[in-house]
């Protein structure tokens, strides 16, 4: 209860950061900084800017649905639960606010401990295995990026005389680039921290820790891992890698925009065809984090804007969907699709949520989905018409496999869990309880809110994007002064 | 260095006094905790006015300081440890005391030493007193072979280091470590004594911080040894060896000598992925630990590799604060096993630790903490200690030797993992209780704020070593 009442009052907060930024500056707004390491030039240096603003929004709106969501699922050893969330939102919070690269290395490891213990202490059978595997997985793209922001650090003390891991200070850096060859530094480093963000997205081909963690993680947590932590790596490349290697990633922009056109396509195949819910779903993330990817590397203002958006879409939708599919296997322990069927007749309540979350999820217009692809879409389409084209099938077999797992589980005769005869748990399959309602509307909501309005939501994040897009070989991003709320300048 | 070998000799003597009469635990422990803190005073009050002693042969500098602290910080806590442990407590404390404290002193000694002479001597007071303290354990058959295992070795390594130094006095006519800075003339024209002699002093450094290939008893002693005495091997031992190795790579003698750096840079790499991939197999925890050491001692060697080079102190002080760092995450874990230990060898195999984590919450965070620590996660000093480490041999120009780190603490990642996994994913298998009483909870409780306080605050106990070091290099 505490958990919860703190999670609320921490959304409360960002909500009045919400209220006082201002949109139409690109600069960083409530920059806090304070020396931590001097010897080294680090600081604890934290800020918000337009690109980070709906994350940290994401964070803290996600966060106590979550608790909420655990209220019952959770039931063993719930203070230790608890103390994992909270853990793991300030990792995350951090992770996008701060604004020193070995803060930023300190959050984005942090992340891992609560996250490796959410799925290895409540996950399910193969728990162990799936988070040693997300774990090691994960560590191995990091740990490249570290010595990267080593490398960076010493190349800010040759070109500017002073050792510092300040990201505003990397943007000015010069980095070698040579064209004509994969081993410059810059290109390493680029791939260094690329790997890094590729691998917690995750992009095709590094996705196979993906459906391993969520199928074996707890409701709560897969619906952290999808709704929040997937975004760590698309954030990371459009605050780090892409602006800081400017040169490297439009040189190998194709790569990753092709990397994600495969992932596009291979998750949506793959999910179509997954026997178990959650798996189902967790393909599909691969799926759309494919379309993220696709925005951010056209590197133009409807492509970039339609990424940072999908990956709010992303969030909403997808950690709605774990949600629900966690209600109904608490109900009936069992996420295998051709057990059930009918579903619609038994739980009118849980089927009409569960047909709003699918719209979103498939982009039907009118819902937040459709926003966000679109905008993709169309930035893809002015970078490149065959991308755009293999981009856009990935639409309908998005719809295909979320359809058709909508007609499984809802339409139709009975299934065997459903059915009258042969289950046991015919008791327990009551409909949604206000609690779970009240989990799922403010997702609703933001479904449809976020699909017909989405100038309220794009209004604040313009013209960090704008400045992104048209600035981002020569990223220069500064601080704002004046702000009410920092209590530190930066010196 | 003479007010702080008495200072640590008063509880001693004491204590050999009583010791016919076999005083309380608590008195002993009381007389010797007082004797270590009274040094420990005179180590930050009196040692940097004293500058130099014995024309040289002793120097109480900032790099001095701060080990001899470690080294006292280390030598509390593993008495507090032998107290309260299955296979220490009891009859021969007061032996044990005065063992610890002995070799402690032999280790004040080699921290401060500028003379290798004067380096052998504390050696071999530090080692003598580790002979006996392995076979003091009441486990009969396996202290007993670690001991004897250990003298045989040991004394092997002390002897090749001691013809090391015949053979540098040889050639150069002077045994001091600062002197050798002038020697690298000498070495470039191929001198075979200096060299042989400095690659023998080398191969016994080597051997006593368990680099490859002279750390196959590391594995066979720290099992064998009473687990309060391998963890006052697994740390005091290394912060000294270390700070001896540091001195004599500071003197940049071995830029003359590519080779010895080279060389080196194999060892680093072979002991690095020698101890880690060994460590995967382990079912015993003292021995996963011991091979974990092992890595550890190769991650501190790519420091010290850098340090061989550079002119600025970064390279130097970020070795010296690993090996601190590295002391009191491995304290930590040798103070859990010390927990749950019974004699004769029980419940020392990962199996053991199922489950654990909740019944006992206060050492379940602390393992799970110094795994953590121990595998170079966030917010602990394990990653500090490998961000220093390999930022200084980035600087240095070591790319290949940070990215093979890089790698191993991967690997390592897994092993420490697997204790993590049985900690709190498992359910238990044995019942497994306590044996050891409040002291070891105690030794427990302060490694785990330290491990975390010196990875959040890292600048606090970072800053002395880097002050420290920029004196000393400014004499060079």
């Amino acid at each position: 209860m505490a958990a919860l009442v703190f999670s609320v009052v921490e959304f409360v907060v960002s909500l009045f950061i919400l209220q006082s930024f201002d949109g139409a500056s690109h600069q960083l707004q409530f920059s806090e900084s304070y020396s931590w390491i001097p010897s080294y030039g680090i600081n604890y240096f934290v800020g918000i800017d337009g690109i980070s603003l709906w994350l940290v929004l994401l964070t803290t709106f996600l966060t106590p649905i979550t608790i909420l969501a655990s209220w019952n699922s959770i039931s063993e050893k719930v203070k230790s639960f608890h103390i994992c969330i909270f853990i793991l939102e300030t990792a995350m919070l951090g992770t996008f606010l701060a604004m020193d690269a070995v803060l930023f290395y300190f959050f984005w490891e942090l992340m891992l401990i609560p996250m490796y213990l959410l799925i290895g202490v409540w996950g399910g059978e193969r728990r162990i295995y799936a988070s040693v595997k997300f774990f090691i997985y994960t560590m191995v793209g990091s740990v490249f990026m570290l010595l990267a922001i080593i490398a960076l650090m010493y190349y800010a003390k040759s070109q500017t005389g002073v050792l510092t891991s300040n990201i505003l200070d990397f943007y000015k850096l010069q980095i070698p680039f040579d064209q004509g060859t994969f081993f410059c530094p810059q290109t390493l480093m680029f791939f260094a921290f690329a790997l890094a963000f590729a691998i917690k997205v995750p992009m095709f081909p590094l996705h196979t820790w993906l459906p391993d963690a969520h199928v074996q993680a707890p409701t709560p947590g897969s619906i952290i891992l999808a709704g929040i932590m997937l975004k760590m790596g698309t954030y990371g490349f459009l605050r780090l890698a892409i602006p800081l290697f400017p040169k490297a990633a439009a040189q190998y922009g194709w790569l990753f925009i092709a990397l994600a056109l495969v992932g596009i396509v291979y998750g949506a195949l793959v999910a179509m065809v997954q026997p178990d819910m959650k798996k189902l779903v967790a393909y599909s993330s691969v799926s759309h984090l494919g379309y993220v990817i696709l925005g951010l590397f056209t590197l133009n203002s409807q492509g970039v804007t339609g990424g940072l958006y999908q990956m709010l879409n992303h969030g909403v939708s997808t950690g709605g969907l774990f949600l629900l599919v966690g209600m109904i296997y608490e109900r009936t322990h069992s996420r295998e699709i051709s057990k059930y069927g009918g579903l619609a007749k038994v739980l009118p309540l849980f089927a009409v949520s569960f047909f709003l979350i699918t719209i979103s999820s498939i982009a039907v217009p009118g819902t937040n989905g459709f926003i966000g692809e679109f905008l993709i879409l169309m930035g893809t389409f002015e970078k490149s018409k065959y991308a755009a084209v293999v981009a856009v099938t990935g639409v309908i077999w998005g719809a295909v496999y979320m359809l058709w797992l909508y007609k499984r589980v809802f339409f139709g005769k009975a299934g065997e869990l459903i059915s009258e005869e042969g289950h046991e748990h015919k008791h327990a399959l009551l409909d949604l309880s206000p609690r779970e309602v009240a989990v799922i509307i403010p997702l609703v909501i933001f479904v449809f809110w976020m699909g017909l309005f989405p100038n309220h939501f794009l209004d604040k994040s313009k013209a960090s994007i704008e400045f992104f897009v048209t600035q981002h070989d020569h990223y220069q991003l500064t601080v704002k002064t004046g702000d009410p709320l920092s209590p530190v300048a930066r010196k | 260095m003479t007010i702080l070998s008495l200072f640590a000799c008063i509880p001693i003597s004491i204590k050999v006094l009583k010791g016919n009469k076999e005083p309380s635990n608590a008195l002993t422990l009381t007389i010797a905790i007082v004797g270590i803190i009274l040094s420990g005073v005179a180590a930050v009050l009196v040692g940097p006015s004293l500058g130099a002693v014995y024309g040289g042969a002793l120097i109480f500098d900032g790099m001095a300081s701060y080990s001899n602290l470690a080294v006292l910080g280390i030598t509390i806590f593993s008495l507090l440890l032998s107290e309260s442990g299955v296979n220490t407590k009891g009859t021969s404390f007061a032996e044990h005391t005065f063992l610890i404290l002995l070799s402690a002193v032999g280790m004040l000694t080699l921290t401060s030493s500028n003379d290798l002479i004067v380096s052998f001597i504390g050696l071999e007071i530090m080692s003598i007193a580790l002979y006996v303290l392995i076979g003091l354990g009441h486990e009969q058959l396996y202290s007993k072979e670690a001991a004897f295992k250990y003298f045989i070795l040991g004394s092997f390594a002390s002897a090749i280091f001691l013809f090391g130094i015949a053979l540098i006095f040889g050639a150069t006519g002077s045994t001091t470590i600062s002197s050798l800075a002038l020697q690298g003339p000498l070495l470039e024209s191929r001198n075979i004594l200096l060299l042989l002699g400095l690659m023998l002093l080398l191969v016994g450094i080597g051997f006593k911080v368990s680099l490859f290939p002279f750390h196959t008893w590391t594995p066979d002693v720290y099992q064998g040894a009473p687990t309060s005495v391998s963890a006052f091997m697994a740390t005091g031992v290394k912060v000294v060896m270390f700070t001896v190795f540091l001195r004599l790579a500071m003197t940049h003698l071995f830029i003359s000598a590519p080779k010895i750096i080279s060389t080196l840079q194999i060892i680093a790499v072979l002991t690095m992925t020698v101890g880690n991939v060994t460590a995967i197999v382990q079912e015993n925890i003292k021995r996963l630990l011991a091979y974990s050491s092992i890595a550890h001692a190769g991650y501190i060697l790519v420091g010290i590799i850098a340090a061989c080079t550079s002119k600025s102190p970064e390279a130097a002080s970020a070795t010296l604060f690993y090996v601190v760092g590295y002391s009191v995450m491995n304290i930590g874990a040798f103070a859990i096993v010390n927990v749950f230990e019974k004699e004769e060898r029980g419940n020392l195999s990962i199996m053991d630790y199922c489950g654990l984590g909740y019944k006992y919450p206060l050492m379940g965070i602390g393992l799970a903490a110094f795994m953590f620590s121990l595998a170079g996660i966030p917010p602990t000093v394990g990653f500090m200690g490998k961000f220093y480490i390999f930022a200084a041999a980035i600087k240095e120009g070591y790319l290949g030797l940070a990215i093979i780190g890089v790698v191993n603490s991967l690997i390592s990642a897994y092993y420490y993992l697997r204790i993590l996994v049985a900690l709190y994913m498992k359910e238990p298998v044995f019942e497994v209780t306590p044996s050891a009483g409040k002291s070891s909870s105690f030794v427990v409780a302060a490694t785990l704020i330290l491990t975390l306080a010196m990875g959040i605050l890292s600048a606090l106990f970072y800053a002395p070593a880097l002050k420290g070091v920029t004196q000393l290099l400014a004499l060079h």
